[in-house]
């Protein structure tokens, strides 16, 4: 399927890699398909909208940021998750060109089920945010 | 928007598969208990504000602002080396 974006023009993608955002994405409601799209070096990705050209995260493994998140099973069973080795943990980045200050959101992170492709966003309360955040031992900057 | 009165015990059902329950009332505090599907998620409002804030902050990235971002994350992960080879 060809789809429309607005930062890489047009693209040519099978359609089985799209996710399945089933209530779209806080303040993005109603896109509910996105795909992950390589970004050169560093453990930097794209989550580009499939049909809203304008729309794209820059998302990253929590641990390339030095971090580690604790799911709780009920989070994960959101989207069906009940083996481990299904469940991938991303994090939007965003960058303040004035501040040359980088963003992790933390209180938002994406989950998402590997095998059925489906994903949402779970949000922390910032209360809460120590339960289930950690630094990582590893840290990855490649 | 429908405004229902209910005391404490009693519940909402919304559909035929959520309910909400008045738990207990304070001064100025209401605590209330969701039954809804697994798969709807439940927010608090200001949270849910405050994270489509900050999606909407992410969805401004451009192309060029992460490769900036790269290069600054670079610069830092190249300093932290260099500052562990220091005795």
């Amino acid at each position: 399927m060809r789809i429309e974006t607005t930062r890489f023009g047009f693209l040519d993608l099978d359609e089985s890699i799209f996710i399945n955002f089933p209530w779209g994405i806080p303040g993005f409601e109603k896109i509910k398909r996105f795909v992950l799209l390589e970004q050169g070096e560093g453990p930097f990705q794209w989550l580009q909208a499939v049909d809203e050209p304008g729309v794209a995260f820059v998302v990253c493994p929590p641990e390339s940021l030095g971090m580690k998140y604790k799911v709780p099973r009920d989070k994960g069973e959101v989207i069906g998750l009940n083996q481990p080795e299904d469940m991938m943990v991303l994090i939007m980045v965003s960058f303040n060109r004035e501040r040359m200050n980088i963003r992790p959101h933390l209180r938002g992170p994406l989950l998402f089920n590997v095998a059925s492709r489906v994903g949402y966003q779970w949000s922390i309360d910032s209360r809460e945010l120590q339960r289930y955040v950690s630094e990582a031992r590893h840290v990855d900057n490649a | 928007m429908l405004v229902l009165t209910r005391k404490v015990g009693e519940s909402i059902r919304i559909g035929d598969d959520i309910e909400i329950v008045v738990t207990a009332i304070d001064q100025n505090k209401v605590k209330i208990g969701i039954q809804s599907p697994r798969h709807v998620p439940v927010y608090r409002e200001e949270l849910y504000q405050k994270i489509q804030e900050g999606n909407r902050e992410a969805a401004s990235m451009r192309a060029d602002d992460l490769d900036e971002m790269v290069e600054v994350l670079s610069k830092k992960g190249r300093e932290r080396s260099g500052n562990e080879d220091l005795p």
